[in-house]
């Protein structure tokens, strides 16, 4: 122990000596183990903590695909209680889903989003109310006068000022009286998502009839739900995928008008990550790169000082120090300094998180509980012990491996290097130089991705509109609605510096969608190969407020607004493209698969063409869609398209005003420009690339530091030879040339692996680009070019240093 | 062969300026082998350095082969140094990463001379020195003695005009001096002007006339009998 404390002493007193060296260190630690502790921070609270929930291993998402599509298209209820009532596999299942509402009746009306679950799912997920009582069976029916609620601890926290009285309390949501039955921990989210639900209510919501259809709760064709279940103790994924599968196959027998649909299960934490999880591990993988690359640079720096301490070092080991104390000697150095970077780093990756939590993604779940808490510590601890180990430990076997005559010898006689120790820093410098590579091929493909998004046509004119959502209340029956509509958005045109507007449902790249099937007229297909296309309800001069180009027949007008109008759709490009090929589809017609009450489903006439639109992102191609009147169809809660001639958000107080001039309880929600939805369907994209564009840049400026402190100490180390050669009648010139050239014969060496080294890690990242292969020869040419012009540039100061030296000054070096 | 009139070297110091040396003026003719004696700190091996040329921080008048150094610049006395003087080194001064083979090939890749040409010029050298079986050993495979039968090797091997020694033998013991300077005996016999440096009065024997320093002043040149001395000065 005593010695240990000598060793700690001693390390401070070196490490004062050369606060050049140590500040240098410092900061490179730093910066690597503060960008791992963030990058740590962020994996651990969306990939690695537990689901907020009791035994969370056992909770799983039972999803319903279709051919040819891989997410979760949702369940109807009627499917989801035979689901229910026939397997043997869950200890229960729960159906649920998200949406906005308008709370009333207090100062002002503000939007809240809640969950509408079935009311068994507080008990399967295994968490209580703290206050009050969860739901019993009996309220997924309509039970009394108000429907039952559950507040989040947040919502109780600031709407009713944790109020203890708040039980049996009347709340109006989007114009329906509840009654709030409880109010749930601090802590507890379902669903998991990036803006944590309100409130929970039952599905008892849906179990009204609405504007005269039946409802929603009796559809076996609106497929709206999710589904959570507890898998029984005993029971495998496996046998859970089989007898679920087996259960929806015998529903598609059963059921044969609707599409057949298939099960996929996968664990709760899965659905919950989605596909966020590989890039969070690719950015893990590159800010790992980062630190080794600190790593090969503080060894670099450790060997030269090694040389320097050649003597010292001799000399202990000639007073009879074994080499195990010689190397706890300098493996301590090495610790402090990385438990000085570490401290630093922790800094560092608070701004970092911050930073990160910004920057992220809408999609990335669980954002909000990203934070330096204690398993983030322990991470940075074994960090910083793992660092020292890396860049500690081989100068150190190096500097007390040499034979003890010799090394006196040589250190007493030059301070000279020897063969194999310039070796080993050459071949650090060879590793930094081929990860710098590898993490800026990977950050050059996702830049080279991000700007190809960038040049994607959404086939819609995204700037200058505004959107908005209104969450009209059950009172608002469809004339109403319609009529709503009809006063709104004539009194929006009025206003200065409005151009046109408009309202439909859903927005283009907007979270909501209708798909249904189609068919089309004269053509007697079977109904479950019907083709499926994304219907949208747009209100007139839609197409002119968001800019997407008619290019046949003509748009929506007020003859198809009137009461007995002939049903009729406009088409996208690749839906006529895709069913009628090089015919005319004006005056065709097709029958989409949706209407608004028991009326049997119309014949829509096809009035015109307009061009496609990139509805689910830039990344995604464009999808078949359809266009209906509102008029002739109105079902869904509308956004409000506006396209100004001004800064869009400045319309909003206008907007607002407007809105509540009609209906003073009615909020703006997601109010959001067009130009907002675009940027958030790259979000991902630029999340990954920036992170991966800073790392690559922090790895191309150590690995250029690392070869500029190589190759000046070279140049130092061969002061000597520098001037003999000058004496023997080599040109200043000639040994600038030689010293650039062994900079870059180094970092080609690096680069050659390096290239190898992406060619085959690059194609990992394949679901990450878009529009650019793996091995772009763009990023594969540029970026062994960037690097070796920082390279030259490293490699040319010290050779002009070398270029300068004295010959004369250089002979009496030794 | 050479003319030296009124060479100075000084050094900036803190205090002021310290001449290392003084009014140096001196002639050697082609084939001379001159000895430079003084003790340490006398500015022998400044001198030296000045007639190699490694050294442009100086005054005074300085003519090779009737070129005057004086008047040129850094880059042709450079050319001056390649085509016509060869070093021996005190340390031998041998690159130690390369082999002896490579060591002598150095001073060539510096002069313009083809790649065969200069295969040759070594094949030659080492035939010469008879150290043909040690061209693939490195310095550190050498004794003292090979290693400055090297370094003299590699001073020769461009057919230097003028071969300046700085104490070439002073890091071997005298059996291995004594073949040094036999060497160096014989390479003036067949025409080459050397100048050495030396602490010893035996190896000086070997040369024509020995100059001796003294704080940077010649206090004795045979062939220049009212050589400049201090004591000159203060008459």
């Amino acid at each position: 122990m005593n010695g240990f404390f000598d060793d700690f002493c001693f390390g401070l007193r070196m490490l004062r000596k050369s606060p050049g060296f140590t500040l240098v260190a410092v900061l490179t630690l730093a910066l690597g183990i503060g960008a791992n502790t963030a990058i740590f921070s962020v994996i651990h609270a969306v990939l690695l903590r537990a689901l907020p929930f009791h035994n969370p291993r056992q909770l799983v998402a039972v999803n319903t695909t279709e051919p040819g599509r891989q997410d979760d298209i949702g369940v109807s209820y009627p499917a989801f209680l035979d689901w229910r009532s026939q397997n043997h596999v869950f200890e229960g299942l729960s159906a649920f889903r998200v949406d906005d509402f308008t709370l009333t009746g207090r100062a002002e009306p503000i939007h809240v989003t809640g969950a509408v679950v079935s009311a068994n799912t507080l008990s399967l997920l295994g968490v209580a109310p703290m206050l009050g009582r969860d739901f019993n069976r009996q309220e997924d029916q309509p039970v009394g006068t108000g429907f039952p609620i559950i507040l989040s601890h947040s919502f109780w926290q600031d709407g009713f000022a944790s109020d203890p009285n708040v039980l049996g309390q009347n709340l109006t949501l989007s114009g329906q009286l509840f009654t709030v039955a409880g109010v749930m921990p601090p802590g507890f989210e379902f669903p998991v998502e990036r803006t944590p639900v309100e409130f929970w209510t039952t599905i008892a919501l849906d179990a009204r009839p609405l504007n005269g259809s039946p409802p929603m709760t009796a559809q076996r064709g609106v497929a709206y739900l999710d589904v959570i279940g507890r898998l029984k103790a005993q029971a495998t994924l496996a046998q859970a995928q089989n007898e679920m599968s087996k259960i929806q196959d015998a529903l598609n027998k059963q059921y044969p008008g609707n599409r057949p649909k298939g099960i996929a299960i996968v664990p709760e934490i899965d659905q919950v990550v989605g596909e966020t999880r590989q890039g969070l591990l690719i950015l893990f993988a590159a800010v790992g790169l980062v630190l080794l690359i600190a790593c090969a640079n503080l060894s670099n720096l450790l060997l030269a000082r090694a040389t320097a301490r050649g003597k010292e070092i001799s000399v202990r080991k000639a007073l009879g120090a074994t080499r195990w104390v010689v190397v706890r000697q300098l493996l301590t150095e090495s610790m402090l300094l990385a438990s000085v970077g570490a401290a630093l780093g922790l800094i560092f990756a608070l701004w970092a998180v911050k930073w990160l939590t910004r920057l992220a993604p809408a999609e990335l779940p669980r954002i909000s509980e990203i934070g330096l808490n204690l398993e983030v510590l322990i991470f940075t601890a074994g960090v910083a012990v793992f660092t020292t180990l890396l860049f500690g430990l081989i100068p150190a076997l190096h500097a007390t491996g040499t034979e003890l005559a010799s090394s006196l010898n040589e250190g007493a006689r030059s301070g000279t290097e020897t063969r194999g120790r310039s070796r080993l820093k050459d071949v650090f410098v060879v590793i930094e130089t081929a990860l710098a590579v590898v993490l800026l091929a990977g950050a050059g493909l996702l830049l080279r991705s991000l700007l190809g998004l960038g040049r994607v046509d959404p086939g819609f004119a995204k700037d200058h509109v505004i959107t908005f959502g209104l969450d009209l209340p059950d009172r608002y029956r469809h004339p109403q609605r319609i009529e709503f509509y009809r006063q709104l958005l004539p009194r929006i045109r009025r206003l200065p510096g409005v151009r046109s507007a408009s309202a439909a449902f859903p927005l283009p790249m907007s979270a909501g969608e209708v798909k249904t099937s189609f068919g089309v007229e004269g053509r007697p297909w079977k109904d479950s190969e019907l083709p499926v296309t994304t219907l949208h309800l747009v209100d007139d001069d839609y197409f002119r407020a968001v800019g997407i180009p008619l290019l046949r027949g003509r748009e929506f007008d007020a003859r198809d607004d009137a009461p007995g109008a002939t049903p009729v759709v406009l088409i996208s490009q690749s839906l006529a493209k895709q069913i009628f090929r090089d015919e005319n589809p004006v005056g065709k017609r097709i029958r989409p698969q949706i209407s608004t009450g028991n009326e049997e489903v119309p014949m829509r006439l096809i009035v015109g063409v307009v061009g496609d639109v990139k509805g689910e992102g830039l990344a995604a191609p464009a999808i078949p869609e359809s266009y209906v009147p509102y008029a002739q169809l109105p079902f869904a809660p509308m956004s409000v398209v506006v396209r100004t001639a001004i800064d869009p958000q400045a319309m909003v107080p206008a907007l607002r005003k407007e809105v509540q001039s009609l209906d003073k309880d009615l909020p703006l929600l997601h109010v959001e420009t067009l130009e907002e939805y675009v940027d958030d369907s790259i979000a991902d994209t630029r999340f990954e690339t920036i992170l991966l564009g800073t790392f690559g840049a922090l790895a191309l400026v150590l690995t250029t530091v690392g070869l500029f402190g190589v190759i000046s100490y070279t140049v130092v180390q061969r002061t000597r030879e520098t001037g003999i050669r000058l004496a023997l009648g080599a040109e200043p010139r000639a040994i600038a040339g030689m010293i650039v050239g062994n900079g870059l014969l180094l970092a080609s060496v690096g680069v050659g692996i390096g290239l190898g080294g992406a060619f085959l890690l690059t194609r990992l990242m394949r679901s990450l680009l878009y529009g650019v292969s793996p091995l772009d020869p763009t990023t594969f040419f540029s970026v062994p070019v960037a690097l070796l012009a920082m390279a030259l540039l490293a490699s040319y100061i010290p050779a002009r240093r070398a270029a300068k030296v004295d010959p004369m000054v250089a002979l009496r070096y030794e | 062969m050479i003319q030296l009139r009124n060479v100075e070297r000084t050094y900036k110091t803190g205090a002021g300026v310290t001449y290392v040396l003084r009014r140096i003026t001196m002639d050697l003719r082609e084939g001379e082998f001159v000895t430079v004696m003084g003790p340490s700190g006398s500015g022998k091996s400044t001198l030296l350095s000045i007639i190699g040329m490694l050294d442009d921080s100086w005054a005074g008048e300085y003519y090779l082969l009737d070129q005057a150094v004086h008047k040129l610049d850094r880059k042709k006395r450079a050319d001056l140094n390649r085509k016509y003087i060869g070093f021996v080194f005190q340390s031998y001064h041998l690159l130690d990463n390369l082999t002896v083979y490579e060591n002598l090939d150095v001073p060539l890749s510096y002069r313009n001379i083809s790649r065969a040409q200069r295969a040759s010029m070594v094949a030659e050298i080492l035939d010469r020195f008879q150290i043909v079986g040690k061209k693939d050993l490195f310095p550190s495979q050498l004794s003292g003695g090979q290693q400055q039968l090297v370094g003299i090797a590699r001073a020769v091997v461009g057919n230097p005009k003028l071969i300046l020694a700085d104490e070439p033998t002073g890091n071997l013991h005298s059996s291995q001096a004594k073949e040094i300077m036999e060497l160096f005996k014989k390479l003036n016999d067949q025409g080459t002007t050397i100048i050495q440096v030396t602490h010893s009065e035996v190896n000086a024997a070997y040369g024509h006339r020995t100059i001796q320093l003294f704080d940077g002043w010649i206090t004795s040149d045979p062939a220049n009998p009212p050589a400049t001395s201090p004591e000159a000065v203060a008459r």
